[in-house]
């Protein structure tokens, strides 16, 4: 195991190593991984697609005598590898029936539920809020200057502020009114600012992303590595 | 020659530099083995609470048990920040005999999936095919997301292992949504979405996501309108789970932890699958094993660190070019 260990660290140091400079470590790193990837994924393929998907299925189905069955599997198959006749100019045409079965199939399922989840729901989450009521709530802001607190404050502002941010970038990306329209011009400074806020915990959050990937490095060599290096040397 | 101001000097420090100390800031609190006590958000203490309320369930549903579905939809690439999310619900999962389907939606993580999956229950002596199953990479992905809306052990015939799904105990109790408590998406990349767009919206199945920082933005409208009902955000994200993960496993099982899993194949009369992991573990197999209960949380002390860090280059790269700014004018 120490052996293999040794080398995964090796190699993560040797990608690292491009920081300081590009370099042939990193290079032979770089070459190292993209040719075990490729051989990984060609096996993988192989055994969890074509074994799982086609040979396992058949193989039973044979079995059993279900011959519906096997006759949908086996059409199956063969409508799949008319992918294949894309190698060729000549019978190219035949890949577009998989292509038009596949695009078909999806587009029947994803665009009712597709509208329903990314636009139906979402707006309804913007105009009422997660308690059922709605966002722009008098009573909230009421409920603040009868019991004036940050809690309060924060509950009073939440709803308004979302229904106005929401309203003023949609105005800023809505791109058929001129620049000088009131409304366009109203909304350019609160939108940028809304923008530039989503931005930032956008960044701060990719920024947490990128040093954990390193971390994960560094911990696998401080604490799988290291450890078993000084277990092994020690005896 | 030119004389270079200080503020010339403030922004154009060399970038070999600035990593070179960005690598001996992360570094620092792993040789000092430093590890950081989070505050738990509600967005993870819901999932945490929804597999509680999956256990309190089938305590008193012993012969119909709902099960979770724990999806690895991410490649090696991310496992730093996604591995201590899915080893921490797992952990729960099996701490709770919770019954569990795992799989992963790429290609380049069957191992991983398969490691991973393996490795959490041996901690716990999980018997496989009765408390757990590993399914491998059910290609297309997206129609075994609608095939487990009927029987899914229709669409995949076999295990990753080569066992036949209708022989595997665990799936002939579970084996549609209607059984799955929640479904537990951990992913670098927008697989959350579809799995609310078709799970929750299809379905109507509770969905909860661990996902790297960089996504995280992206979910959060979704906790809002409840299609979601938790998110693991990043590290930090992981971090909590894995306190409350901590927490549990001493409270049922003790201090002693590392003592429990010695002794936890000692006096078992069950024949496990040596495919999926061989019983017993040898003296440093164990010491990794707690090691890595702690692996979100020390490296959220490096995270601090480095976050300090980049705020004080903003600063010095800021100052800078405020006086640079001051000098031009001037001139």
């Amino acid at each position: 195991m120490l052996f293999w260990y040794t080398i995964a660290v090796i190699l993560t140091l040797a990608i690292f190593s491009f920081l300081w400079k590009d370099n042939p470590l990193y290079k032979f790193a770089e070459h190292l991984f993209i040719g075990t990837m490729v051989g990984y994924f060609v096996v993988v393929t192989f055994s969890q697609i074509i074994m799982r998907k086609i040979v396992d299925p058949l193989t039973i189905a044979v079995g059993a005598g279900e011959v519906i069955k096997v006759a949908s599997l086996i059409v199956a198959t063969l409508i799949g590898m008319l992918y294949l006749a894309r190698f060729s100019r000549k019978s190219e045409w035949l890949s577009r029936y998989p292509i038009a079965i596949t695009v078909g199939f999806w587009s029947g399922y994803a665009i009712v539920t597709s509208f329903k989840t990314n636009i139906v729901t979402q707006i309804h989450g913007t105009v009422i809020d997660e308690f059922g009521q709605p966002m722009l709530n008098g009573s909230n802001i009421a409920e603040f200057f009868r019991h004036p607190a940050f809690g309060t404050f924060l509950k009073a502002v939440n709803g308004p502020l979302l229904v106005f941010g929401v309203i003023v970038v949609l105005i800023y990306f809505f791109f058929s009114l001129k620049g000088t329209n009131r409304a366009v011009r109203f909304a350019n400074k609160p939108a940028l600012t809304y923008l530039m806020i989503g931005f930032g915990a956008s960044f701060g959050y990719t920024f947490m992303g990128r040093i954990s990937l390193f971390i994960g490095r560094i911990n696998f060599i401080f604490n799988d590595w290291w450890p078993l290096l000084k277990q092994t040397i020690g005896g | 020659m030119m004389n270079t101001k200080w503020f010339d000097k403030l922004i154009s420090i060399e970038k070999k530099y600035l990593y070179l100390i960005m690598f001996i800031v992360v570094i620092i609190p792993f040789l000092l083995k430093m590890t950081y006590k989070p505050t738990v958000s509600p967005e993870v203490r819901n999932i945490y609470d929804e597999i509680e309320n999956i256990y309190q369930y089938n305590l008193s549903n012993t012969e119909q048990p709902m099960g979770l579905l724990v999806t690895f939809d991410y490649s090696p690439s991310t496992n730093a920040e996604l591995d201590p999310m899915t080893m921490s619900v797992l952990r729960h999962a099996f701490l709770r005999k919770v019954p569990v389907v795992t799989w992963t939606g790429f290609i380049d993580s069957i191992d991983l999936a398969r490691r991973v999956t393996a490795y959490i229950a041996k901690e716990f002596g999980a018997v496989y095919g009765e408390d757990f199953v590993f399914m491998g990479y059910p290609y297309p992905i997206n129609a075994a997301v609608i095939a487990f809306g009927t029987d899914i052990r229709a669409f995949l015939v076999k295990d990753y292992y080569g066992n036949l799904s209708t022989e595997l105990p665990l799936l002939n109790k579970i084996n549609n949504y209607k059984q799955i408590g929640l479904i537990v998406t951990v992913s670098g990349t927008s697989y959350p979405r579809f799995w609310v767009t078709y799970a929750n919206t299809l379905y109507g199945k509770k969905i909860a996501t661990g996902i790297t920082a960089v996504s995280a933005a992206e979910f959060y409208p979704f906790l809002q309108t409840k299609q979601m009902i938790g998110m693991m955000g990043g590290l930090r994200g992981a971090a909590e789970y894995e306190e409350l993960v901590g927490r549990l496993e001493e409270d049922l099982i003790g201090d002693d932890v590392a003592g429990h899993m010695a002794g936890l194949y000692d006096s078992r009369d069950i024949s496990y699958d040596s495919t999926v992991f061989e019983p017993g573990f040898e003296d440093e197999e164990l010491k990794e094993h707690m090691s890595s209960r702690f692996t979100a949380r020390r490296g959220m002390s490096s995270q601090v660190f480095s976050h300090f860090y980049v705020i004080l280059l903003i600063i010095v790269g800021n100052v800078g070019y405020f006086f640079k700014r001051k000098a031009e004018k001037k001139r």
